[in-house]
């Protein structure tokens, strides 16, 4: 199960500001109109149950669906950020990956994310 | 688009109460609700009258779970629009949740490293492929652009 906190750190590295920079805490307390600290407090895990309000907030600075805090795994939650494109913008070659890697089985994408994972160990060695 | 534009938490909540029916065919009671999504019945009923206007993210979640359906629920600007979302059938959000974690964990990668899952998954397709005509050995595997050899060697043999 994914905590808030994670999802909004997951929020915070890969949706990008029109710059394609990472956002600051500045820059989406001025977006959303919320504290800085109250920011700060649901990105330390301190809050973990936030209200409506501060949830319709951070969608409308992140241009996302509410959708995205009702998944329950990490998976799930790529899942919506590559789908409608929150991830930057895709090159070819991940394109082809994410296209070419669709007409696999369930069993064959585990096979690939378990060899991706063997190889980005591979890469930081 | 603002805060203002959607409904009241109370208006999408009755909306809620009015189209979605127990299984016997009657509209569902605050007790219903209460027993189901574990909120309790004087809470249900302050949201229902507009009292509680800005519930927790836990309590849109048991609601969605009990109703069945997804948090973008509570983004609706009409009654028209919360009716059209809860005729729309349940889907399976996650189920492509393999094939999105792989395009997201190679966004990290280097070019060449990302032409390498690439080719993994051309052999692999290229097995699917041989493997449902009859074949029974695997094509070789591809050289990728770090020998497969140095990466075994600085890994041990803990590979997949």
């Amino acid at each position: 199960m994914i905590t808030l906190q994670r999802q909004l750190q997951l929020l915070w590295e890969n949706v990008l500001d029109d710059n394609s920079d990472p956002m600051t805490i500045t820059q989406v307390a001025q977006k959303t109109g919320l504290s800085q600290q109250s920011l700060s407090n649901l990105l330390n895990g301190h809050v973990t149950d936030p209200r409506l309000n501060t949830l319709t907030k951070l969608c409308m600075a992140f241009d996302i669906s509410l959708d995205y805090f009702g998944y329950d795994t990490e998976a799930a939650c790529l899942h919506y950020l590559v789908e409608y494109g929150k991830v930057g913008i895709l090159s070819p070659q991940l394109h082809s990956i994410h296209t070419e890697g669709d007409t696999l089985t369930a069993d064959e994408k585990r096979n690939v994310l378990a060899i991706l994972q063997w190889r980005l160990w591979g890469t930081k060695s | 688009m603002t805060e203002s534009d959607f409904l009241t938490f109370a208006e999408q909540i009755n909306v809620l109460f009015s189209a979605r029916m127990h299984t016997t065919g009657r509209a569902y009671t605050l007790h219903d609700v209460s027993e189901g999504t574990g909120i309790a019945v004087a809470t249900l009923s302050q949201m229902r009258t507009g009292r509680i206007k800005n519930p927790q993210l836990s309590t849109l979640r048991a609601l969605c779970s009990f109703f069945q359906i997804p948090l973008r629920y509570f983004e609706t600007r009409t009654v028209e629009e919360c009716f059209a979302l809860l005729q729309q059938p349940a889907t399976d959000d996650t189920k492509l949740g393999e094939l999105n974690e792989i395009a997201f964990r190679v966004t990290h990668l280097s070019p060449e490293a990302q032409q390498d899952i690439l080719t993994i998954i051309r052999w692999v397709q290229t097995a699917e492929q041989r493997y449902k005509q009859g074949g029974d050995t695997l094509p070789p595997f591809p050289r990728l652009s770090r020998s497969n050899d140095d990466v075994n060697e600085e890994q041990g043999d803990d590979t997949p």
